[in-house]
């Protein structure tokens, strides 16, 4: 079997002296769509932030391409260049346009190309995210699904090998996400691109997911395929999938009047 | 029966249960209670709060409460009424005088530091950067240049041109008074020179740029762009703080002396209308005064200050976390730092020079 793209162990991270994450270990194959699951404020977006090192993690190790790192250390700019984010909101920097945001990862990975060799590599990136239309629009012209498309645009500039998105469909309607999850699905396809995404989004991760892992209480309460979790028995995940809200024993306290006709 | 007993309106509202939930409070901490609900026959929001309130100063001051002649609507209603536990806040944790202290001091060190690796990377990439064929080169400063030093002149030209206007009328009554009117000009010229024009510069630009520069970034920031820079493999400094403080570096000796000459004019008028003082006499007076280090020393001091109040705006706007509150904090702790900064600096600087 191919060695995984990413490969997390032992990772142990958290804040204010509060555990977030508790011995996470998964990995991700070429050309899968891996999901991180769970409920809001698990945890997800934090795990995400360790991997790519945008936090400091307490222990463990993170291989990528077979390049193993100390959770506690920096990320390689190389491995940085063979990776692209997509962040929650596209996190698109305003005073670019469209295309200069896109052209940023070519520039810094290849300072001396002409720029009308990047411009045509901008295109075929914005026309793969039916954007080309905006190349020259200001992320504040545009709306939040053109905003997310741009920033995958962005993301995926440098033909990345793994691709790391945060929330991608949060927020959108309904079509607006279904696109963006063929769009996803169409780039696995036709760039082989792995996939790290995390979500709470149940029609996307029907769609999307081949493999998940679920987080809960800090650790990984399953790692396993889409359907393994769909016919999963624990009480949490089928929840979760049936998107059915637990029924909470009445512990309250009422209040006690005296009545007098 | 023993005890009081009050008669509730017809329907009791947010608008009139204020006062009767005073006077019912006051009444239960004293003796039992009886409300007699026999009118009533709608209740808003605020009624749920108005009984659960009165429950609980009842069970406190153990006079008891009694609800007569209410309708089974409400009485049902107020059967299934829940206790709610206000969860204790957290922020509000007693913190003693020593321990502030020390957080101050610990965050102020932090905070120098932090500031002192910035001014390493920015020299860093400001003059090996350009050499180095391996690395991305970002353009960005003459926008900054704009932005930051050529749109703030008329502001800079002006405030130092009616302070030293003001200056200089106030010391002419003085000087009037001892026959020195000759010394005006040299006088006025040597302190816009050495003092005033840098160091009111360099505070207006802290407002004026430093405040712009820290909410920008922090902006950034909030917005996760500095970490969507960080994942491209590229050096927030770099791509952000360089631009900004060669912009800076540059636009703040210039506009220094632009403004100690435009301060110099606002002295002429003075000289002229009061010391009968000519042009050429009045500027041949400050160039006698002002011996050429002074221009040296001048230049030094506001590019420093310049400096602090890039690094400064930059390390605010870099270390913004939350929301927008934390674009307002940055912001303001920008301009304070940055003018407190500058102040001690000028201080220093006065001990080395002068």
């Amino acid at each position: 079997m191919e060695d995984p793209v990413l490969k997390v162990e032992h990772l142990k991270a958290g804040y204010d002296g509060k555990l977030i994450l508790d011995d996470i270990s998964f990995d991700v194959r070429k050309g899968e769509i891996r999901m991180i699951l769970g409920s809001s404020g698990c945890g997800k977006s934090t795990l995400l932030n360790n991997i790519l090192k945008l936090a400091k993690s307490e222990s463990g190790t993170i291989t990528y391409f077979g390049q193993k790192f100390d959770a506690r250390e920096g990320l390689d700019s190389d491995i940085r260049m063979r990776t692209g984010v997509l962040f929650q909101n596209g996190a698109l920097l305003s005073d670019l346009t469209v295309a200069e945001n896109a052209m940023l990862p070519l520039i810094r990975s290849m300072p001396y190309m002409p720029k009308s060799q990047m411009e045509a590599i901008v295109a075929d990136r914005l026309e793969k995210v039916h954007l080309l239309h905006a190349f020259h629009k200001y992320p504040s012209e545009l709306s939040g699904g053109m905003q997310r498309r741009a920033a995958l645009a962005r993301a995926i500039a440098l033909k990345p090998e793994l691709l790391f998105c945060d929330e991608p469909s949060t927020g959108l309607d309904p079509v607006t996400a279904r696109s963006l999850d063929e769009l996803l699905l169409e780039l696995r396809d036709t760039l082989k691109v792995s996939m790290l995404i995390v979500s709470h989004e149940l029609e996307s991760i029907k769609i999307i997911c081949d493999r998940f892992i679920y987080l809960k209480d800090a650790r990984i309460l399953m790692d396993g395929t889409l359907q393994q979790g769909l016919e999963s028995e624990d009480p949490i995940l089928k929840h979760f999938f049936n998107r059915q809200c637990p029924k909470e024993e009445d512990n309250n306290e009422y209040y006690h009047f005296d009545f007098k006709d | 029966m023993e005890g009081r007993t009050i008669t509730l309106p017809a329907a009791l509202t947010a608008a009139n249960s204020k006062e009767l939930l005073r006077e019912c409070r006051r009444t239960l901490r004293n003796e039992p209670l009886c409300l007699d609900g026999s009118a009533l026959e709608r209740m808003d929001y605020s009624a749920d709060a108005f009984f659960a309130l009165l429950a609980d100063v009842s069970e406190a001051s153990g006079n008891k409460l009694t609800l007569a002649h209410f309708n089974d609507n409400i009485k049902a209603h107020l059967q299934s009424l829940k206790k709610q536990k206000i969860p204790k806040n957290d922020h509000l944790k007693k913190v003693g005088l020593l321990e502030n202290l020390g957080d101050w001091g610990f965050r102020f060190g932090k905070s120098v530091a932090e500031v002192f690796i910035l001014l390493n990377m920015a020299i860093y990439w400001t003059l090996c950067g350009p050499f180095d064929k391996g690395k991305t080169k970002f353009g960005g400063t003459a926008k900054q240049i704009n932005r930051l030093g050529s749109e703030a002149t008329g502001i800079c030209f002006l405030m130092v041109a009616l302070i030293c206007f003001t200056m200089a009328l106030q010391s002419s009554f003085m000087l009037k008074a001892v026959g020195g009117g000759s010394y005006l000009a040299s006088g006025l010229g040597y302190l816009i020179f050495a003092e005033i024009s840098p160091l009111l510069t360099t505070i207006i630009l802290a407002g004026r740029s430093g405040s712009s520069i820290a909410a920008e970034i922090a902006n950034m920031s909030v917005c996760e762009e500095i970490k969507a820079i960080k994942t491209m493999a590229i050096s927030p400094v770099q791509y952000l703080v360089v631009p900004r403080f060669v912009a800076m570096s540059l636009c703040t000796p210039l506009l220094s002396f632009c403004a100690s000459i435009a301060g110099c004019l606002a002295g002429f008028l003075i000289a002229y209308f009061f010391f009968d003082i000519s042009f050429w006499n009045y500027f041949q007076s400050i160039r006698d005064g002002i011996p050429p280090i002074l221009f040296l020393k001048s230049t030094v001091k506001s590019i420093v200050f310049g400096w602090l109040v890039t690094l400064i705006a930059c390390n605010e706007g870099l270390n913004a976390t939350g929301g927008a509150e934390a674009v307002g904090h940055a912001t303001t702790s920008s301009v304070v730092t940055s003018i407190s900064a500058i102040i001690i600096a000028d201080c220093a600087f006065s001990f080395i020079f002068y």
